[in-house]
């Protein structure tokens, strides 16, 4: 156990540097004059040299990668490299502002979001997968697995577009406002109008994780139900609620844990389109915004936070589903 | 009174308008105390009319007919009500121990579900409770193993632990489904001495359901035969084993019986067919140079997550002359399975070598086996699913080898397929089909034929009958004597079945925990056994004792 | 030659083998429906130039003075534009046509090129253990930990030039980002199969035959993965179909004024003109939705008459 820890967190370092590397190269060598796309609008030629200094873009690009890698750029006497203490992940000449205090203050909107979601659709695909798997082919199944499909067909730019038109528009147009069209509140500001404000992005997010959970956590619990151990807890007499949750359930749930931490990484490196639609100004927002407008170090920053968060929510999902398996302990 | 007495039972499955029925109308009753004996080969129905009878099939599954349990129909009771009566009136002893149990709960959490399903206890009497009907079943120390989890137990263990579910609330009756059948040769008896001396201390009524007579002979005081969902003869033990009535029967008793009147009898069997004088006959040229000489094998694996490496061999020679059938018998974990991937050139043993007519062709040091030798040595595996590519036809697959190894033109290789077709006993319609068309005795035999195409000279069987009918059993086994009298393939046998090594080996090598304990002569060895183990194991053979 | 020859001998294999299969996912419901659903999608697609031309609406056309009242808000469905007008005026019926085009010739090559990596990068690391293994399994970790929609924003970014104009043609390049991402499930998935494969008996006596490591691969394993892959490939289709649209919606996919479900979706977001004329939404959004049900329905048919438990 011990053993494979330290080699899958091995690999994941491996990773995470292969990544690095590449975004990095990705960014720098596309550009013949990096500084000027990176320099805010109508810049001086004294900040251009100054970027050029920073970065050290007048050296070959190995030796930028190191130094970005080993001290980063020096802003007013302070490293924001990643070997650092605290590691930062450069700054934002456009913003003017340390990358990492840029992605910070944007994490608590996409973890609102995330979480949130991640803890509706769970719910709800496993009461649903169960249900469905408790008599297959039945009408329940049927309709379940109909509802299934759509959730799954139909995009989340959609969802989204829909879910705001019924819930926000339609209703207000007949003087109810439970749903806000967007915007955040702080969950320490304000719990209920927190949730008010993210219940239309949670559901956004749900209607397609359902549709694919529901059917994984049905299959999973399909083929546990017909193994042997299970007709063993019948045989004893075992009632069904706990057969269904207790024995069945707790064996279908590892797949199921693995899926879920890739989802929930996916979206915590940025759930961009319902951000988009909600005006949440989360992580995803900020990637998609540089992105768009090439300000490389925000690019470098924010996946690398989402690569990391992919790599350490596999490790994590290896562990925990390791753990949960006493022939692997 | 019958205790529980199934009448008329049928069992279909239907799956998208698809039907098949598996039961055709079922009788037989169990008088409290008594032991019933269900047998019959795979697919007769026998373990699917008891599931059925107490509701345990999956709701695919149609049942009609009645079993009555102390007056109570079981296939009318509510779900409910059936719930109330398993476990607390009948107990269940599954096949195969590891997949019955629950792989992520600890055992002495499963044996206390047992009690939980239908009482109410406190935690520490439960606990109690549980250790024990551990110390009943015999399991070791049961403090140190009850929080154990099923893949820490070994195989009898593991079904110690079941046979403790299923006796917990000390129920008028247990169905045991073929409860021995997943153990080793040893592990078995002790297993059935347990089944034993509980019904006798509890006074339960037992159905033991098997698809060996011998086993089932031990301990039944009645026997229901079973073929194709059908009941073919019903009667009480010793006037079944004395007068099988029924032809099937006979064959069934003739083939448990077989093997197994050859293991203490002094004399060659009195059966001789032409191909066995040759046997003997190679048996006495025991002076002539070996054709394969495993020497000192040795081999050990790292496994994961481990610091100490496991030995699976240790210091392993035997040799193996022209025409010869040797036998590698020993219990799982023997290393008999290890040494026959070594001789096939599958596997690298960590010391040691072997070699063919004086060449040596598997050391450690070898990267590949020389490709002159790998058609000279081939294999056979015990998985008759596995052991073929089920995108193939069984030309392609019987095509491959001269394909690889020859430049024969087309039409020179479809003549060589159609005969070996012929020789290995099978229509020439297969030819077209693919594996999973088969059964399993046409896919064995498409797996041999595979195996002599190219001739050669040693042949080595893992198992190769193991997961047949025994009646399709000993027809292959009659193939393998007959292809060695035909070919002169000499064949590494590997068998954990005693009886069939016996019947078809002039050698035999015993091995235990990955040492050879003994070898020889298969009289000899098995009429005389010099080792403790291979007494141990001859002892083990069921149905000694009563009346086969 | 001779291998050649076996193999035409016993051509009729071929018809054994397939038929049944095929004969039963065309029974199986779900499918059908699905074949049905894509059927009339792949229609529209081919019928989308017939529908320009009766309707003498081109898909970029744009009819200001026809389709936009004098507020300069479109018009709704009408005899000549049966779902009414977007806001530049053009044809949203015509448009919702030639997105399906978009729709299939992004989707069909991206999720086919996946496949065909995926699938030999599969095969090599799942038959090659230990080192090879180790590199192509980390090749595929890294690939799956870049966030596709950033990284898609930022590839698309690049493909600017000096002068503004892309290098490569946007709709290739979006083909080429999707099965950037994509071929790492089919790899997982072939890696995982071999691994499988490899240890089963009949590879074992196949290698005792003398057959080499090529033979072995092409001729015993690759016939075992490809049903699965292929499988496969009709699962990941409509999940790169949405990648498109989420990528165009996003305007950094197939970029206005060519026609796609998703820039016509943004479009009438962005203007919240839907809120008070839907049918915007309808056009592209039920095309959508029938194109990737239908896939779907088609994956989960298949996988019902390969797995009946699944």
């Amino acid at each position: 156990m011990r053993r494979h820890i330290a080699g899958h967190a091995a690999r994941a370092l491996a990773t995470l540097l292969a990544v690095l590397v590449i975004t990095f190269a990705m960014t720098r060598v596309a550009y013949r004059n990096p500084a000027a796309v990176l320099a805010p609008r109508n810049a001086t030629q004294e900040t251009l040299d100054g970027i050029t200094r920073a970065l050290r873009l007048d050296e070959p690009w190995y030796l930028q990668l190191w130094h970005y890698l080993y001290r980063g750029p020096d802003i007013q006497g302070a490293p924001m490299g990643l070997f650092n203490w605290p590691p930062a992940l450069g700054y934002s000449f456009r913003q003017q502002r340390p990358v990492t205090e840029l992605i910070l203050s944007k994490i608590p909107v996409t973890l609102s979001l995330a979480l949130g979601a991640l803890v509706i659709w769970m719910t709800l695909s496993i009461l649903f997968g169960v249900a469905a798997a408790r008599r297959p082919d039945s009408w329940v199944d049927r309709i379940l697995s109909a509802l299934s499909y759509a959730g799954l067909s139909v995009p989340t730019f959609l969802t989204g577009i829909l879910l705001s038109y019924f819930l926000y528009f339609t209703l207000s147009t007949y003087g109810i406002r439970w749903f806000p069209s967007s915007g955040y509140v702080g969950i320490t500001e304000n719990p209920f109008e927190w949730a008010r404000h993210l219940a239309l992005p949670w559901l956004t997010i749900a209607v397609a994780e359902i549709g694919i959970f529901q059917r994984v956590v049905r299959a999973n619990m399909l083929d546990v139900l017909g193994s042997d151990y299970i007709r063993t807890a019948r045989a004893k007499g075992v009632t069904e609620r706990r057969v269904h949750f207790g024995h069945a359930l707790s064996a279908a749930l590892n797949p199921i844990i693995t899926l879920g931490g890739l989802e929930l990484a996916a979206l915590m490196g940025g759930a961009i389109v319902t951000e988009q639609i909600f005006g949440l100004d989360g992580v995803g927002r900020l990637a998609v915004e540089a992105a768009v407008g090439g300000d490389f170090p925000v690019v470098i920053g924010t996946t690398i936070l989402a690569a990391a968060i992919f790599v350490v929510s596999t490790f994590a999902v290896d562990v925990v589903t390791r753990l949960r398996d006493p022939a692997a302990r | 009174m019958a205790l529980f007495s199934v009448e008329d039972l049928r069992v279909t499955f239907g799956r998208r308008g698809r039907t098949t029925t598996a039961v055709r109308g079922v009788s037989f009753a169990v008088e409290p105390g008594r032991t019933l004996a269900l047998v019959g080969e795979s697919g007769s129905g026998k373990s699917v009319s008891l599931l059925g009878a107490t509701g345990l099939l999956p709701s695919r599954a149609e049942v009609r007919g009645s079993a009555l349990f102390r007056g109570a129909d079981l296939t009318r009771l509510s779900p409910a009500r059936l719930r109330a009566i398993r476990g607390r009136h009948i107990g269940f002893v599954f096949q195969d121990p590891l997949s019955n149990l629950h792989p992520l709960k600890t055992i002495g959490a499963q044996i206390g579900e047992a009690v939980t399903a239908h009482e109410r206890v406190g935690r520490a009497a439960l606990r109690r409770r549980v250790l024990d009907l551990l110390g009943e079943v015999g399991i070791k120390d049961p403090e140190r193993r009850i929080d154990d989890h099923p893949h820490q137990f070994s195989g009898g263990m593991r079904q110690r632990a079941m046979i403790a579910m299923a006796i917990a609330l000390n129920p008028e009756l247990i169905i045991a489904d073929e409860p021995t059948t997943a153990l080793d040769v040893t592990v078995q008896a002790s297993i059935l001495r347990l089944l034993r001396r509980l019904q006798e201390a509890h006074g339960t009524a037992l159905i033991f359901v098997s698809h060996d007579l011998a086993v089932v002979s031990d301990i039944a005081d009645d026997v229901v035969v079973m073929r194709d969902g059908e009941v073919v003869e019903a009667a009480p033990a010793a006037e079944l084993y004395a007068a099988p009535r029924h032809a099937y029967t006979q064959a069934l008793l003739g083939a448990a019986r077989h093997g197994r009147a050859l293991v203490r009898s002094p004399e060659p069997p009195e059966s001789e067919q032409p191909g066995q004088q040759s046997e003997r006959q190679s048996g006495q040229r025991a002076e002539s140079a070996p054709l394969l000489r495993a020497s000192a094998l040795h081999m050990s694996y790292r496994r994961p997550g481990r610091k100490e490496s496991f030995t699976a061999l240790t210091d392993v020679s035997f040799d193996l002359r022209e025409r010869e059938i040797v036998g590698l018998v020993g219990e799982s974990g023997s290393g008999k399975s290890t040494i026959g991937r070594i001789v096939a050139g599958l596997a690298r043993p960590t010391a040691g070598s072997v070699s063919l007519r004086g060449e040596v062709y598997n050391a450690p040091g070898d990267v590949r086996l020389p490709k002159s030798l790998r058609p000279a040595v081939q294999v056979v595996f015990q998985d008759p699913y596995g052991s073929l590519n089920p995108r193939r036809t069984v030309a392609a697959t019987l095509a491959e080898p001269f394909v690889v190894n020859t430049d024969l033109p087309a039409a020179e290789i479809r003549a060589r397929v159609e005969a070996l077709v012929a020789r290995v006993e099978l229509p020439q319609s297969v030819l077209h089909r693919l594996p999973a068309q088969l059964s399993g005795g046409q896919r064995q035999r498409v797996a041999i034929a595979r195996a002599v195409a190219l001739e050669p000279s040693v042949v080595v069987a893992d198992e190769p009958v193991s997961a047949l009918d025994i009646t399709t059993q000993t027809q292959i086994v009659a193939l393998i004597r007959r292809l060695r009298a035909e070919l002169g393939t000499s064949f590494l046998f590997i068998s954990h079945d005693l009886g069939v090594v016996a019947d078809l080996c002039e050698r035999v090598v015993v091995l235990n925990q990955g040492r050879v304990v003994e070898q020889g002569p298969v009289h000899r060895v098995f009429d005389d056994p010099r080792d403790p183990y291979t007494r141990e194991l001859l002892d083990s053979i069921p149905g000694r004792v009563a009346h086969v | 030659m001779s291998d050649l020859l076996t193999a035409e001998a016993y051509a009729e294999e071929a018809d054994v083998r397939r038929f049944p299969v095929l004969r039963a996912i065309l029974a199986e419901r779900s499918a059908r429906t699905g074949l049905i659903l894509v059927g009339v999608v792949v229609l529209a697609a081919l019928l989308a130039p017939v529908a320009a031309a009766l309707t003498g609406h081109g898909p970029d056309q744009q009819f200001r003075s026809e389709a936009l009242a004098e507020n300069g808000l479109p018009i709704g469905p009408s005899a000549h534009f049966l779902l009414g007008a977007d806001g530049n005026g053009r044809d949203v019926l015509v448009r919702t046509l030639y997105g399906a085009r978009i729709s299939l010739l992004v989707g069909i090559p991206a999720t086919t090129l996946a496949l065909v990596a995926g699938t030999a990068v599969g095969l090599v690391a799942g038959f090659f253990p230990g080192r090879t293994d180790r590199l192509l399994s980390l090749g595929t970790d890294v690939a799956l930990s870049f966030p596709f929609v950033v990284t898609a924003l930022s590839l698309v970014a690049l493909n600017r030039g000096g002068d503004g104009e892309p290098v490569v043609d946007p709709v290739l390049l979006v083909v080429l980002v999707i099965s950037l991402f994509a071929w790492t499930y089919f790899a997982r998935l072939t890696r995982g199969l071999v691994v499988v494969l490899r240890n089963r008996p009949f590879v074992e006596a196949a290698l005792s035959i003398g057959v080499s490591r090529r033979r072995l691969i092409v001729r015993e394993i690759l016939p075992n993965v490809l049903p699965v892959v292929a499988v496969y490939w009709a699962v990941q289709l409509p999940v790169n179909i949405l990648a498109e649209a989420t990528l165009s919606f996003l305007g950094v996919g197939v970029q206005a004024p060519t026609a796609s479900w998703g820039n016509m979706i943004a479009e009438a977001q962005r203007s919240s003109l839907y809120q008070v004329q839907p049918w915007f939404l309808l056009g592209p959004g039920i095309a959508m939705f029938v194109t990737v049900l239908g896939f779907n329905a088609i994956g989960s048919g298949i996988r019902n008459v390969l797995d009946p438990q699944g």
